[in-house]
């Protein structure tokens, strides 16, 4: 589904993933773990198509497309989803108006007609019910006023909505309570299928306690530098990262 | 070939006699008009030297041949305005103004004691005694050429008082025929103790081009409330001047709300006297422009009561070579402690053959007093750009929704349910949105 192969880039000039490579399979779920600073937020800006930042070598294979020569919404259009760290406000837009224009926009470049309004009323109740989200959240402005909490579960809200092919979840538990955390994780839980895919960024082994992870890779200046499976991120929590960086330097 | 000199004040002075001549009116307003048109005569018209019309080409738009007159509707245009105007809404009042001349057969006030809408030439030559009193009462101690000139040479307009602890909901069409008579509607509003008025303002032209220079004077009582909603709309062959002049004792309320949509000038003047303690005056502006089109707001408030509070906010989008121009102004007497004013003018500029100009200005004279202002120009924010744009949701829709969130929480101000959302569709077609 996903390659990327000694992937370079960075923002402002500063370069920040110095060689990455990955590969995810259709159905796996992978957490990347990692001091802060090392360019889990980069991967996942850069794979989402944001501008600010560059990418200077490598490439990044989606779905058999050269992701870097598509535009955001275009990657969004083909089924790659990323869950913000800091979701934007948007106020005058109700979240209902919002998610419709997403979906239809997705559907147009499908070359399908609008969404009915029974049917995406009936999917966005749906999909409200799973993460939570009270009635009046419809016709709210997209997370004006909403608590971290309520802001990353919409993101889970979203991509429920959209129901992409890959997921990327960036530090979407940084900052929630303990139920915040369990409604987003089985938000994902539910959305987990043969077909589809989630890249997990996060700092701590915490929301990996409910989202198993399928593989647990650790990040380190830029790269790659540690694989396993879920139990690599029990190990972490326990020796802390410097544990890497000391197998590193000793290499 | 003649020229026209725009500073050649002649035509006004003939203007004026002719309408003295034609038109019976107590010798109360005749001695205001003629004292308006001395002083008229002695600011002249405004022009670049003006502050305020700095970018705002006067002589440009009278050059094109427009000029004072005698206005005398014509039986069949009447029965034209009457197939272009909407149906009236149920439990609403509706004054047609055709090129400044209140039009009974096209309006339609509903029966009530509870508050009186008449035409203003009307209860002049009833003698109606308010009228003639606090006619040109606000204007004229300002030094407003064009709102003097229109004291001079106004005709008619509609005279509204609302009893007081009664309500009037009022839609205003301001229809121009296209003519080059300089049209000058004079409109006087007095909201008694408790009252309140709601005022929608539309403007309709019919043919060619206009050019209107309107004058309403607001007088709220004690805990009075006007809220006025302004819809410049008419497409871009008009050029208007708005001026409201506002007049508020103790806790009063006055709330306007200005939507400049379509114009090649729209300019609208709001000059606001917190007179009482404890009023609130709350001033919103949205302006969207393209083309050539040029949207001004000039607002003064004075602060000249203790414990009062205004809020100005004023948004714009602009597009090709449109020009916008803020100037705000604070004024904040010593007696006015315990003020608290504030005052934001925030602009995206979608070209660079574009321009907003902004000049807040504050000018306190209490020491006990809260005021800000802020300005700012900006392109759409890149991070909120690429939220939508992540949503798979194309560049051109995206900066469609992000405009429309920018200029909605002015839009959120207007109380009235239904024309919230009507002034909301109007803005999300303008931008090819379809919410």
């Amino acid at each position: 589904m996903l390659k990327i192969n000694e992937l370079r880039g960075g923002i402002e000039g500063k370069e920040i993933l110095k060689g990455l490579n990955l590969e995810i399979n259709p159905g796996e779920v992978h957490a990347i773990m990692g001091p802060n600073g090392t360019g889990k937020s980069t991967l996942g800006n850069i794979l989402s198509g944001n501008s600010r930042y560059e990418v200077t070598g490598g490439s990044i294979t989606f779905d058999g497309m050269d992701l870097l020569e598509l535009s955001p919404e275009e990657r969004a259009q083909h089924g790659l989803f990323l869950a913000f760290q800091y979701p934007v406000e948007i106020p005058g837009v109700s979240n209902a108006n919002f998610l419709k224009a997403s979906i239809n926009e997705i559907r147009k470049s499908k070359g399908k007609g609008p969404i009915s309004a029974p049917e995406f009323l009936k999917l966005l109740r749906e999909k409200m019910e799973l993460v939570e989200m009270s009635k009046d959240f419809i016709s709210r402005s997209v997370n004006v006023g909403f608590s971290g909490g309520e802001k990353k579960r919409n993101e889970i809200l979203q991509m429920a909505m959209l129901d992409p092919k890959l997921a990327i979840l960036d530090e979407t538990d940084s900052g929630l309570d303990i139920d915040a955390l369990r409604i987003v994780a089985n938000g994902v839980n539910k959305l987990r299928r043969p077909d589809n895919s989630f890249i997990i960024i996060t700092h701590y082994q915490r929301l990996l306690q409910y989202i198993v992870p399928d593989f647990v890779h650790v990040m380190y200046e830029g790269r790659i530098v540690k694989s396993g499976d879920k139990n690599l991120a029990l190990e972490l929590e326990e020796k802390g990262y410097d544990w890497i960086k000391e197998g590193l330097e000793t290499v | 070939m003649t020229t026209v000199t725009t500073q050649d004040l002649s035509i006004y002075g003939k203007a004026l006699a002719v309408l003295e001549d034609s038109q019976k009116m107590p010798q109360e307003v005749i001695d205001k008009k003629q004292a308006a048109f001395e002083k008229f005569e002695q600011l002249g018209l405004p022009s670049m030297k003006h502050e305020e019309w700095r970018h705002t080409y006067l002589g440009k738009i009278i050059r094109k041949g427009f000029i004072p007159g005698f206005i005398q509707n014509d039986e069949s245009v009447l029965k034209n305005i009457q197939a272009k105007l909407p149906k009236v809404p149920q439990g609403k009042n509706r004054i047609v103004l055709v090129d400044g001349i209140f039009v009974k057969s096209l309006s339609t006030i509903l029966p009530s004691d509870q508050y009186s809408i008449t035409s203003i030439q009307e209860s002049w030559s009833q003698n109606e005694n308010f009228a003639i009193q606090s006619f040109a009462s606000l204007t004229d101690q300002k030094e407003q050429a064009l709102a003097i000139l229109n004291t001079a040479l106004c005709q008619d307009g509609v005279y509204i008082s609302i009893e007081k602890n009664s309500t009037a909901d009022i839609e205003l069409y301001l229809v121009k025929t296209g003519g080059i008579k300089i049209s000058m509607p004079r409109n006087l509003i007095h909201v008694k103790e408790n009252g309140q008025v709601n005022i929608e303002e539309h403007h309709l032209i019919l043919a060619g081009e206009s050019f209107s220079n309107i004058v309403s004077e607001v007088i709220l009582e004690k805990q009075a409330q006007a809220e006025w909603i302004s819809i410049q709309d008419a497409g871009n062959n008009t050029y208007e001047l708005d001026h409201i002049y506002v007049h508020q004792k103790e806790k009063s309320q006055y709330h306007s709300t200005t939507v400049s949509l379509t114009g090649a000038l729209m300019r609208t003047c709001q000059y606001v006297n917190i007179a009482g303690e404890e009023a609130h005056a709350n001033l919103g502006g949205v302006y969207l422009l393209d083309g050539e089109q040029q949207a001004d707001n000039v607002i003064v408030i004075e602060h000249t009561a203790p414990n009062a509070t205004s809020n100005q906010l004023f948004k714009g989008i602009l597009d090709g070579k449109s020009t916008s121009v803020f100037n705000g102004k604070i004024m904040v007497v010593p007696e006015a402690q315990k003020t608290d004013s504030y005052q934001t003018n925030k602009n995206i500029l979608l070209s660079e053959d574009a321009s907003a100009y902004s000049r807040p200005q504050l000018e306190i004279y209490a020491d006990d007093v809260k005021c800000s202002h802020g300005a700012t120009s900006s392109d759409i924010e890149d991070s909120e750009l690429f939220y939508l744009r992540a949503r798979g949701i194309g560049r051109e829709l995206s900066k469609s929704l992000l405009m429309f969130a920018f200029v909605s929480d002015v839009i959120e101000e207007i109380k009235d349910e239904k024309l919230k959302e009507w002034v909301k569709t109007r803005i999300a077609t303008k931008l090819k949105l379809n919410l």
